[in-house]
């Protein structure tokens, strides 16, 4: 009898070692979205929750940047469904609560939006993707799927996502300003007579180089209106408007400062500021921060908020 | 379909030496032109692609980034980055940093100086051979600063367009008018180094009155820092107007810039190749239509029209093949390797497998196309016309 | 009980088009000839003899009619389908030999014989048989151009024989002969009749050749002269 029993418990023991090996692949791959949702870079064009909301009608296709509601209730258990929350609405909140875990609610219906990873038939995979790429309370999320309902006075828009895109490292809270900081004087004025450890606010575009981003680092260089880019010159065809190629080097220089988002340690960012708020060369900014290094005629920012000037 | 005896195509070919002669020439130049074609891309594109390390970052002057010979970057930017970017490689205490002057300067060689051309002249230190590991010194010795020496690539003859000799360990050159000696040759197989002339960075920034370098090449430490680190040190440094590349991305990026000297080759292969295929269907049909009583004959003993096209094709295919065969051979034996100049250096012509595949393919090739529209023009004639034919 | 003919032509026309006129070189033409029959077609340049030899021969296709030979409508046959046919069923002999240049007169044998799923021993066996029939086995190892017009014909007789057709067609075999070579090549063929049964159609100008043949038939302008026409005509003459 005993003998049958430590059988049976050897064959438990087996069989449950065979489906821990077998079942580790799953485990491992149970950590990210789904291929069909995961994508693997910024999608083109993202823009704020909160402004999609206000026009999206249901049937539309948007792609939109905002937060994992930082609360208990924001991911639904048991099906692929998360809180998406508008990022300065999120930070607003954030302040009042001191960061404290709360739940989503408090904000508007259109700062808010339920994000559903459907199947082909259109229902929500049945299971929960809390923790997978990354989809934790308040990281940054781009998302781009179709408006299954429009957000109402009374309830949040619900958005069936087609792919989901959470960045490695996300951008701090509230980085984006919604309303342009005034005044907001140019590069060159802006630098004018600033120390190291200075406030400052400025405005420019993106450019000064070929590269005026760096891939997954929180950093680009703006360059003011003083000096003209190539196609500002009629007539000009260079095929990267942005590099001022026909400027001499001191003069972007003069113009110029650079920008940069950084961690605590004063490093910029390991994450890419180019396709963020539609960001991209030629773009126009408003900078608010502090002048971390000034040499010469050049500038280095660290930049608390950005404003991305509607063209 | 049963077949004809492969031996009726073989001994077909015998029946006119002059056609059979023609043929082989034929398609032997046009797969010879095939393989000087293909030769000089995969050479070129080869030594463009081959150049640069994988874990190399280049540093120039921003704005330079399509020509490092522009590049103006201050001499103390080496020490500079290699004070605050942390994670670059280093061995027994030294860090893979080459402050590098590049130029191109007028060489003349030979006793009296009377051959002469344009050399590619890196300025270098010790630690260029640090970040630059593909090249090995094959003679000689390195040279030393203060003594306007140099060292000359394995290739550096073919770029400057002088002979072999007038480059040897201990001949004397005259570098923008400024008199050098060779102390030793080095080798970068397969790279655009191997065509270059080295010498002590602080003799040719004398030489050339510069106080500036061109660029900075650093080999990083892959776990522990990425491109991006340099390309963010570059704009967070606007006061030193940098820009930095991925040595390899810079190479690429050169090999885009010629790829319509490549495209000019392969139309102008193909363009002559076409030539062939036309000189080939002229000799395949008057070999053909000699033929076409007994090509009746044929059809009418029970043979198929495919088994007869197969046979002129295995004919056709036959002969330009073994025209092929001899390119190839040509190829391996008289073309691999030899020198080819262009702008950025100088390259060998690489005749591989690949290459002698496509001439072997263009020759078979050749004799399928060019025997299919004679033989169907021949065999399209109703059987007792054909028999009629004298 | 009546015998049925091994070719049979009922209302044989052809026809084909030369720029703007339409020429019928072969006019619904009806005959029968039976198995083992050694028949030649006689006639004047034109007449349509040959365009007839081609027909019976499947190298060419009827325009309107019917050509049976051994009961099937070769006239309905595919090419791909006719060529095997031929390669079963018909030996030709042409006037100009049409030996392949490049191959000894054994191989020249043996090239039909490749047709068919034989090993290379039947085949040598059968090709041996064909040489030694014709007299000319100790030329085997030679090529065309090493035998002389009527060896070079013989060669063709067994290459049109090696296969055991059941029809030999024949278009001027000896017209580019010497007297005595003709004779020497009419005595085989009248062999091939005589001995293994053949049958035989031969297109002939030479009123001697047509005299060793069993029936004789005239053409004219497409069609079949009547004897009694013919006779009444070469009394007239």
């Amino acid at each position: 009898m005993n003998r049958n029993r430590s059988v049976v418990r050897g064959l438990r023991i087996g069989l449950l070692a065979i489906a821990a090996i077998g079942l580790a692949p799953f485990h491992a791959a149970a950590q990210d979205l789904p291929e069909s949702h995961r994508l693997r870079a910024i999608p083109p064009g993202a823009i704020e929750l909160s402004a999609a909301a206000k026009t999206a009608r249901a049937g539309d296709t948007i792609t939109v940047r905002g937060r994992v509601a930082n609360a208990d209730d924001a991911f639904a258990a048991g099906r692929a469904e998360f809180v998406l929350v508008d990022d300065a609405a999120a930070a607003g909140v954030m302040r009042q609560t001191g960061g404290q875990t709360v739940a989503a609610c408090p904000l508007k219906p259109e700062n808010r939006a339920a994000v559903q990873l459907v199947d082909s038939a259109g229902k929500p995979l049945s299971y929960s993707v809390k923790g997978r790429s990354g989809l934790v309370p308040a990281a940054e999320v781009f998302v781009t799927g179709k408006v299954v309902s429009a957000a109402t006075d009374d309830a949040p828009m619900t958005i069936a996502a087609g792919g989901v895109f959470v960045p490695r490292v996300g951008l701090p809270a509230g980085m984006l300003l919604d309303t342009a900081p005034d005044p907001a004087p140019d590069v060159v004025d802006a630098k004018k007579g600033l120390q190291k450890g200075d406030k400052i606010v400025l405005k420019g575009r993106v450019g000064g180089s070929k590269e005026p981003f760096v891939k997954e680092r929180a950093v680009l260089t703006l360059v003011g209106r003083g000096i003209k880019a190539c196609d500002d010159i009629p007539g000009d065809n260079c095929p990267a408007p942005w590099d001022y190629c026909c400027i001499p080097r001191e003069d972007i220089t003069l113009h110029s400062a650079t920008v940069q988002i950084v961690d605590a340690r004063g490093a910029p960012l390991r994450t890419d500021i180019k396709g963020r708020w539609g960001i991209r060369e030629h773009s126009e900014l408003i900078v608010v921060g502090t002048v971390a290094d000034v040499r010469g005629d050049a500038m280095v920012v660290n930049a608390t908020g950005l404003h991305v000037v509607k063209p | 379909m049963r077949l004809l005896p492969f031996d009726y195509a073989v001994r077909n070919l015998g029946r006119s030496p002059l056609r059979l002669a023609l043929s082989v020439l034929g398609g032997a130049l046009v797969v010879l032109l095939v393989i000087v074609a293909g030769g000089f891309v995969r050479g070129m594109d080869g030594a463009l692609r081959a150049t640069g390390h994988q874990h190399n970052v280049l540093v120039m002057g921003v704005g330079s980034e399509e020509s490092v010979e522009r590049s103006e970057i201050s001499a103390a930017t080496a020490s500079l980055i290699e004070a605050s970017v942390s994670g670059i490689r280093t061995r027994a205490g030294v860090a893979y940093v080459s402050p590098e002057v590049h130029v191109m300067l007028p060489v003349r060689a030979g006793p009296a100086g009377e051959r002469h051309g344009n050399a590619f002249l890196r300025g270098v230190t010790p630690a260029a051979t640090l970040v630059h590991g593909d090249v090995s010194l094959i003679e000689g010795r390195l040279p030393r600063a203060g003594a306007d020496e140099v060292i000359v690539g394995r290739m550096a003859a073919t770029t400057i367009g002088v002979r072999q000799i007038d480059l040897a360990v201990g001949a004397q050159l005259r570098i923008d008018n400024r008199p050098w000696t060779v102390v030793g040759r080095f080798t970068a197989p397969g790279s655009v180094l191997d065509g270059e002339i080295w010498a002590p960075l602080a003799d040719v920034m004398t030489a050339t009155r510069r106080e500036t370098i061109s660029c900075v090449v650093l080999t990083l430490d892959p776990e522990q820092a990425e491109f991006e680190d340099i390309a963010a040190f570059a704009l967070m440094r606007p006061d030193l107007k940098l820009a930095a590349m991925p040595e390899r991305e810079y190479y690429r990026q050169l090999s885009a810039f010629f790829a319509p000297i490549r495209a000019v080759a392969w139309v102008t292969a193909s363009l002559i190749a076409v030539g062939g295929l036309f000189g080939g269907l002229n000799t395949m049909y008057a070999a053909f239509a000699s033929r076409v009583r007994e090509l009746g004959t044929l059809q009418s003993l029970g043979f198929r029209r495919g088994a007869i096209v197969v046979s002129l094709v295995q004919e056709s295919s036959l002969a330009t093949a073994a025209g092929a065969l001899a390119a190839c051979a040509a190829g391996v034996l008289a073309l691999d390797g030899v020198g080819v100049r262009f702008s950025a250096g100088a390259f060998a012509l690489v005749v591989d497998a690949t290459v002698v595949l496509i001439g072997l393919g263009s020759g078979v090739a050749l004799g399928l196309v060019g025997a299919l529209p004679p033989a169907w023009r021949c065999l399209r004639m109703p059987i007792p016309t054909a028999l009629k034919s004298v | 009980m009546t015998v049925q003919p091994l070719i049979q032509c009922r209302g044989l026309t052809k026809s084909y088009r030369k720029g703007d006129t339409l020429i019928t070189p072969l006019r619904s033409l009806d005959l029968d000839v039976a198995a083992g029959e050694f028949l030649a077609l006689m006639g004047p340049s034109g007449s349509g003899k040959t365009t007839l030899l081609n027909l019976i021969a499947g190298i060419d296709s009827p325009t309107a009619g019917e050509l049976r030979i051994g009961g099937q409508d070769i006239a309905r046959l595919s090419r791909s389908r006719l060529a095997d046919w031929r390669s079963d069923n018909v030996g030709y002999i042409f006037q100009l030999y049409n030996l392949v240049p490049v191959l000894t007169a054994y191989e020249n044998v043996e090239l039909p014989l490749l047709l068919h799923r034989l090993s290379r021993r039947e085949r040598h066996a059968r090709v041996a048989a064909a040489l030694q029939l014709v007299g000319i086995a100790d030329r085997h190892d030679h090529y065309p151009r090493q035998l002389s017009g009527g060896q070079e014909q013989r060669v063709a007789i067994a290459r049109a024989i090696v296969t055991d057709p059941k029809i030999i067609v024949a278009d001027e075999p000896t017209g580019d002969l010497d007297a005595e070579s003709a004779a020497a090549i009419m005595d085989l063929l009248s062999r091939l009749c005589d001995e293994l049964g053949k049958t035989l159609v031969m297109v002939t100008h030479d009123a001697r050749c047509a005299a060793r043949a069993r029936r004789t038939l005239h053409l004219e302008k497409g069609q079949l002269i009547e004897p009694g026409r013919l006779e009444s005509r070469e009394a007239a003459a």
